[in-house]
């Protein structure tokens, strides 16, 4: 019953089917490289902002302690 | 990311790509030359079609070719047949219960679109059932009564299925 006649392969099924997957493997490639590039301007952003904050400095205080005892 | 590192001119990665792109079609064409027959027929069983006007099976294929044509350069030795068998059945099966219903005169159009595409990856194509099982995120157990229940309903002695 799986073995009935089989069905005419279309002449350009090869040629319809590269063309779609190179339209795919273009989309893939043009994602991958826009992810990466975003991955890259956040880092440079992370250690240009880092560089101008420098939050792992302590900041001065604010209030002083009561002087006392004088 | 190959192909995008600068260290070549970009002339010469354009000019590399473009021979790539070159020897993937050629070795595509000739792969298709050889499966398109086979997985054709498959694919015109799954949508129940008749097989001289199998219009969704063409389509389906046509789709499943086209993404083993976009992975074709990370096949890394994996036999394509069995990834566009597999883009086939993952396609079918995402699709199957809206579009692939209905009475389509193809020679397993008394099954449903599961059975068929069970009946289909064991019988026809010789897929194991661990891999089948795997291959459609179900138990091996329920694999093996989905199969027996269509090859009876094809036998003529099981229920029949309601489309």
């Amino acid at each position: 019953m799986l073995d009935g006649p089989h069905p005419q392969v279309p002449a350009d099924l090869a040629e319809r089917a590269a063309e779609r997957g190179s339209v795919l493997l273009h989309r893939h490639r043009l994602v991958r490289r826009t992810g990466w590039l975003l991955l890259w301007a956040a880092a440079v952003a992370f250690v240009v902002w880092a560089s101008v904050t420098e939050p792992w400095v302590v900041p001065p205080a604010e209030t002083s302690p009561p002087l006392e005892g004088w | 990311m190959t192909g995008c590192l600068p260290l070549a001119p970009n002339e010469d990665v354009r000019e590399r790509q473009a021979s790539d792109e070159r020897l993937r079609a050629r070795e595509f064409e000739a792969f298709v030359a050889g499966a398109a027959g086979r997985l054709l027929h498959a694919a015109t069983l799954l949508t129940a079609e008749e097989p001289h006007r199998n219009p969704r099976a063409r389509r389906l294929l046509t789709a499943a070719l086209a993404h083993t044509y976009a992975g074709w350069d990370r096949l890394r030795g994996e036999d394509p047949y069995d990834r566009a068998r597999q883009e086939l059945a993952i396609r079918f099966a995402r699709t199957a219960w809206r579009r692939h219903r209905g009475p389509g005169g193809g020679a397993l159009s008394r099954l449903s679109p599961q059975e068929r595409l069970i009946l289909v990856l064991r019988l026809y194509e010789g897929v194991a059932e661990e891999q089948t099982a795997a291959l459609l995120g179900l138990p091996v157990e329920r694999v093996r009564a989905i199969c027996a229940r269509a090859v009876s309903t094809m036998r003529g002695t099981g229920p029949r299925v309601a489309l």
